[in-house]
């Protein structure tokens, strides 16, 4: 970010708090159902919260409530110690960088990053400096003088991102910010943003609905639906063992099959079959894998082996992104460029690579069960 | 599957331009736009025209005599000294009514604005003069300020001793144009109500967020936001005030001594009443050159808020 290093990050560095979301409740106003009811959430000190979920699950209506652009219907919201629940959105002191942008269209670059410390009272050689050193860090000091209409999309961005960060806030906002750029720009303003909240040490939440910027910006994740929080935890413990089907689907398109084991196979309801060894027979389960986990042909030892026509074929660069028809559902499965792809395929995922919902969607621990009778069954 | 084939099929059928009509391209924007020009030519141009040339004449409508005079209507007019006077009144009115229409518009408009209920109520309260016929309205205004016994003269009248206005030289002037601001602010209301619906939300929570307080809100967000609306409200009200005549008719006919004699009375005054058709010509080409210089500023200012909307 400071390849010169001479930049100084503009804010003083001061203890972030954490942020305590407890037993938040949330009805617009004439609205039939409440948005989210009883919805709790610690966001760590410091560190970025990413609140992913699909549309109009209340990711939106969630960050206006914390920083107080909505009012809650029930419950507390805490800065450390600090309860803002009644505060203002003009004194809560929270920064908010917009999907839309939300910048003035009338005043400089210049004018929209220093605008929150003209209001605050600051005198003008600090806010000066300040906005120097804010569009450092977001590299837009060559535009200061233009007027947003004269920026690009990733330009108008970043000068958002500065206005924001400008204050050194104690907690920032970021409301899906990359989602009006480029895949490119994307790519590169999510390391961007990454190495800056860790700069700034900030206390972060995060709203996208791209499951890449989640798992790569979190480090608190948190999965919504309808309202309320399905999984949280570190991306890692969400990613790899998701908690329900849910998450599993959302987070990394889960291939999801729900069946019956019975010996060495797992029959759908409509009849398909595939090879699973080593897991209990007789248990009626969802059984799941992500598409980039599959080897190509049967189980060495021990998992799924799915054995298919194809139905469709999309390259991605170096993988194939393959359809599979198993009964009546369709599976997707990566395999390398060049994989010969007529007809039938066999893939297969080993059984660390395999996760196990109940009946109800809620993860099961099937495999631990299965390990000791799959090493008395193993050759 | 099969409507989305059927849908493809149709959309791969080539498709076949309409037979070319028998107007050529070129003669046909022309063809439609003869009539309102035609009709532009019959009522506008022509009739300003035989403004501008009857300014040169003596006419006797009833004989029906044209007699070419030159410049002495001018001359007339100019040495009555009517006319400067005429053009100082509408400067004044103008001064008095769209000023305060404007800034009281302003705030009626961000009131309603700000009401969480009701608001449909109170702009149709602040409409109903807009609406209602104004010679009526000034008949009602101008028993109000009947001299000791009207509603003004026993209110302001006794509080600040400014009694019988309409017969006042000094006060006529001010009571016409305070019925012109009763009129005006719902106008200019209703136009900022318009233009407030436009102002962009997310701008307003940016700035909240920001830490601007209401009044910072207003100025860096909403103000710049209304430019458009404020200077259809200015350029409509500056044209209202030049046209003001049916209050002065009904109120003070221009009186006392001329004190409220605008252009237009005196356009009247003129034309109608002395019968001297090359004198209010005079009148009339001084009120066109004042609407033009209007128009003009008009052009100019939204020109300029144009290149800063698309910014
Ligand atoms: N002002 C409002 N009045 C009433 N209902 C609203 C309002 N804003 C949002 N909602 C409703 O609240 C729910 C949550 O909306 P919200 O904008 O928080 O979704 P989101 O998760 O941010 O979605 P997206 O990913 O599409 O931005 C939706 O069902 C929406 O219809
Ligand atoms: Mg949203």
């Amino acid at each position: 970010m400071m390849p010169d290093g001479k930049t100084t990050a503009p804010p003083a560095r001061r203890s972030a708090p954490e942020v305590t979301l407890a037993g938040l409740g949330k009805t617009y106003r004439g609205a039939a159902r409440p948005t989210f009811t009883d919805l709790s959430l610690t966001c760590p000190a410091g560190r970025i919260t990413v609140i992913v979920g699909p549309s109009g699950c209340g990711k939106t209506t969630l960050l206006r409530c914390v920083c107080g652009l909505e009012d809650t219907s029930a419950g507390t919201i805490r800065f450390g110690e600090r309860d803002v629940t009644k505060v203002d959105a003009e004194r809560r002191g929270v920064a908010m960088v917009f999907q839309n942008y939300a910048l003035y269209p009338d005043k400089t670059v210049a004018g929209n990053i220093g605008f929150p410390l003209r209001m605050a009272r600051m005198p003008k050689p600090d806010i000066e400096r300040r906005v120097a050193a804010a569009a450092r860090l977001v590299r837009i000091e060559d535009y200061l003088g233009r007027r947003p209409s004269e920026l690009s999309g990733g330009q108008r961005q970043r000068v958002g991102i500065a206005r924001a960060i400008v204050r050194g806030p104690d907690v920032l906002m970021m409301d899906e910010p990359l989602s009006n750029l480029d895949t490119k720009l994307r790519a590169e303003m999510r390391a961007e943003l990454g190495a800056l909240q860790r700069q700034i040490g900030a206390t972060t939440i995060y709203v996208t609905h791209d499951q890449t910027e989640a798992l790569t910006l979190a480090d608190h994740l948190v999965v919504m639906r309808g309202g309320v929080i399905e999984q949280q935890g570190s991306p890692e413990d969400v990613f790899l063992a998701p908690r329900n089907t849910f998450v599993a689907d959302f987070m990394g398109r889960m291939n999801l099959i729900e069946g019956k084991t019975a010996d060495g196979r797992l029959t759908t309801g409509d009849g398909a079959e595939a090879r699973l060894d080593g897991y209990p027979a007789g248990r009626e389960v969802v059984l799941g894998f992500r598409p980039e986990e599959v080897a190509l042909g049967p189980a060495a030892e021990g998992g799924l082996t799915v054995s298919a026509p194809i139905e469709r074929r999309e390259l991605l660069g170096t993988e194939v992104l393959v359809t599979l028809r198993l009964g009546e559902r369709l599976l997707r499965v990566r395999v390398p460029v060049g994989t010969p792809l007529d007809g039938t395929i066999t893939v297969s995922v080993p059984p660390r690579h395999l996760h196990f919902f109940g009946a109800d969607g809620g993860r099961i621990d099937f495999a631990a069960e299965a390990l000791p009778r799959r090493q008395v069954s193993s050759r | 599957m099969t409507t989305a084939v059927a849908d493809a099929d149709i959309l791969a059928e080539p498709s076949r331009p309409l037979p070319r009509r028998w107007l050529s391209r070129r003669l046909e924007p022309y063809v439609f736009v003869s009539p309102l020009i035609v009709l532009i030519g019959i009522f506008v141009l022509a009739p300003g025209v035989l403004t501008v040339a009857l300014m040169f004449f003596n006419v006797d409508i009833l004989a029906g005599t044209w007699k070419f005079t030159g410049l002495r209507n001018i001359q007339q007019a100019i040495g009555r000294g009517e006319i400067a006077n005429s053009i100082v009144v509408t400067i004044e009115y103008a001064l008095l009514t769209v000023p305060p229409s404007m800034v009281l518009g302003l705030l009626v408009a961000l009131g309603i604005n700000g009401l969480r209920a009701g608001g449909s109520f109170w702009r149709a309260a602040y409409f109903l003069p807009v609406a209602a016929t104004l010679v009526a309205m000034s008949i009602v205004w101008r028993w109000m300020f009947l001299a000791r016994r009207g509603l003004v003269d026993q209110t302001v009248g006794k509080w600040m001793g400014l009694t019988d206005w309409l017969n006042s030289s000094d006060l006529s002037l001010p009571a016409v144009a305070l019925v012109g601001n009763w009129q005006q602010i719902g106008f200019v209301a209703i136009v900022y109500l318009a233009g407030l619906a436009g102002v962009p939300k997310h701008l307003l929570e940016a700035a909240r967020i920001d830490g601007a307080s209401a009044w910072h809100r207003f100025w860096h967000v909403t103000w710049p936001a209304l430019g458009p609306a404020t200077v259809f409200a200015a350029v409509i009200s500056s044209i209202q005030a030049l046209r003001i005549f049916d209050t002065i008719a009904t109120m003070t006919k221009g009186g006392p001594a001329a004190s409220s004699e605008t252009l237009t009375y005196l356009l009247w005054k003129r034309g109608i009443y002395y019968f001297d058709i090359g004198g209010g010509a005079v009148v009339t080409v001084v009120l066109l050159a004042f609407a033009l210089l209007a128009t003009w500023i008009q052009k100019r200012a939204s020109r300029r808020l144009e290149r800063a909307g698309s910014r």
